[in-house]
């Protein structure tokens, strides 16, 4: 077998097993508060094409979780007004 | 040109019964659609934005006729000029399987710095098994509209805080999530406030809900900023919109919406975390606080290790 050949084999296993391992969440302390962070691992292909991603955004479920613990009850009072001036500070 | 909520009802109820071809408004607020760069796939958006008779014509009747219902369309925003240039849907493909059918979720996301796009904890970790959703199947749509889009990111890496997984309510307060994307934004991005209570008293909740048009627009709904004195850090924005729900999660709570870009308009407060189905036209979101920078910056260097 020539070197080339075993290059290659090689080079192709490698990429199968990166392609295989799935990115594991990781822990890190961001301040006094710790974070869970997740990696897209660089190996993977071009993803989906222009027609596949419009055709997975007009199908796609939206998401919005209901709390499974009711909030308290919101303050009363009036919406505020249409907001001509786009100022919102007080 | 300035179009009217109102001739987009009538070009609705004209269109169900003969095929027509003109502009279709997307926001009366504005008069016109902005041209901002030599980008080839903005150029494109733009194009289709001021061509979308075409593609508003590719909607099913039945979707007409909703639209002939909706009491008001004045909330469609337009997402070719600042702020919502900036914003896009958030598609997880492949997230879910049922009925032996694999189906994709979608949340509200948008640029604050150059590379990140903010939205919320729950549409980067599934909130039900707990588990990640597949960067690999993930990607944001900047701009997306009628069934367009300008560019489309990949993820380098996302990151939220573990308190979102904590117990009780208190968890609300976490319910957001950066991720660092593949390449710039093409069309720049948001201001970020925080600690900012005694500043703002109402903000523009933006976002592409499910109920208006099948979420097919990006939407914007303002109101009255209310804090929630039982759960910490949470606030409520009654905007009074019922159908502002599913699919506007991670969209952004603006305070001083408008087109002109500097640091005084377009100032994030909240993005959308839960709404809840017997308190309609409030949406509930995160307080941010100096906590929030930090995570920028630990996002912005690549979520290190």
């Amino acid at each position: 077998m020539c070197a080339k050949a075993v290059l290659i084999a090689m080079t192709s296993m490698m990429m199968t097993s990166f392609v295989a391992s799935a990115a594991e969440p990781y822990q890190a302390k961001v301040g006094d508060q710790l974070v869970t962070s997740v990696t897209r691992p660089v190996t993977r292909g071009l993803g989906l094409g222009r027609e596949e991603l419009l055709q997975a955004a007009r199908t796609s479920q939206p998401l919005q979780p209901v709390p499974s613990n009711a909030l308290p009850d919101i303050p009363s009072g009036n919406s505020a007004p249409p907001n001509p001036s786009n100022d919102d500070r007080r | 040109m300035r179009y009217t909520s109102g001739s987009v009802l009538a070009i609705a109820v004209i269109w169900s019964s003969t095929a027509i071809s003109r502009e279709v408004p997307v926001d009366g607020s504005t008069s016109g659609y902005v041209r901002y760069s030599s980008e080839s796939r903005i150029a494109a958006m733009e194009t289709s934005l001021n061509t979308k008779g075409a593609t508003f014509n590719r909607l099913s009747r039945s979707t007409v006729r909703l639209v002939q219902n909706d009491s008001d369309l004045s909330s469609i925003g337009n997402p070719a000029i600042a702020p919502l240039k900036w914003a896009g849907l958030l598609v997880n493909t492949d997230a879910f399987e049922k009925d032996g059918k694999k189906w994709s979720v979608n949340c509200t996301g948008q640029f604050i710095t150059e590379r990140v796009v903010l939205t919320a904890a729950h549409c980067i970790q599934n909130d039900e098994t707990g588990a990640f959703f597949d960067l690999n199947k993930m990607y944001f749509l900047l701009q997306y509209q009628y069934n367009e889009f300008s560019q489309a990111y990949r993820p380098i890496c996302a990151s939220r805080f573990d308190g979102w997984r904590s117990s009780g309510n208190a968890h609300l307060q976490w319910d957001y999530a950066m991720i660092l994307m593949d390449g710039p934004s093409l069309t720049g991005y948001y201001n970020v406030a925080v600690d900012w209570q005694g500043k703002f008293s109402g903000a523009t909740a933006t976002g592409y809900p499910g109920a208006l048009l099948g979420g097919t627009v990006i939407e914007r709904a303002h109101g009255e900023l209310l804090s929630i004195s039982d759960v910490p850090n949470e606030f409520a924005l009654k905007h009074g919109q019922a159908k502002f729900t599913q699919g506007s999660s991670g969209g952004a709570w603006v305070a001083n919406f408008g087109n002109k870009v500097d640091a005084d308009h377009n100032i994030i407060v909240s993005v959308t975390s839960i709404g809840m189905p017997k308190k309609p036209g409030l949406s509930f979101g995160p307080y941010l606080t100096s906590d929030f920078k930090r995570l920028l910056e630990y996002v912005g260097n690549g979520c290190p290790h």
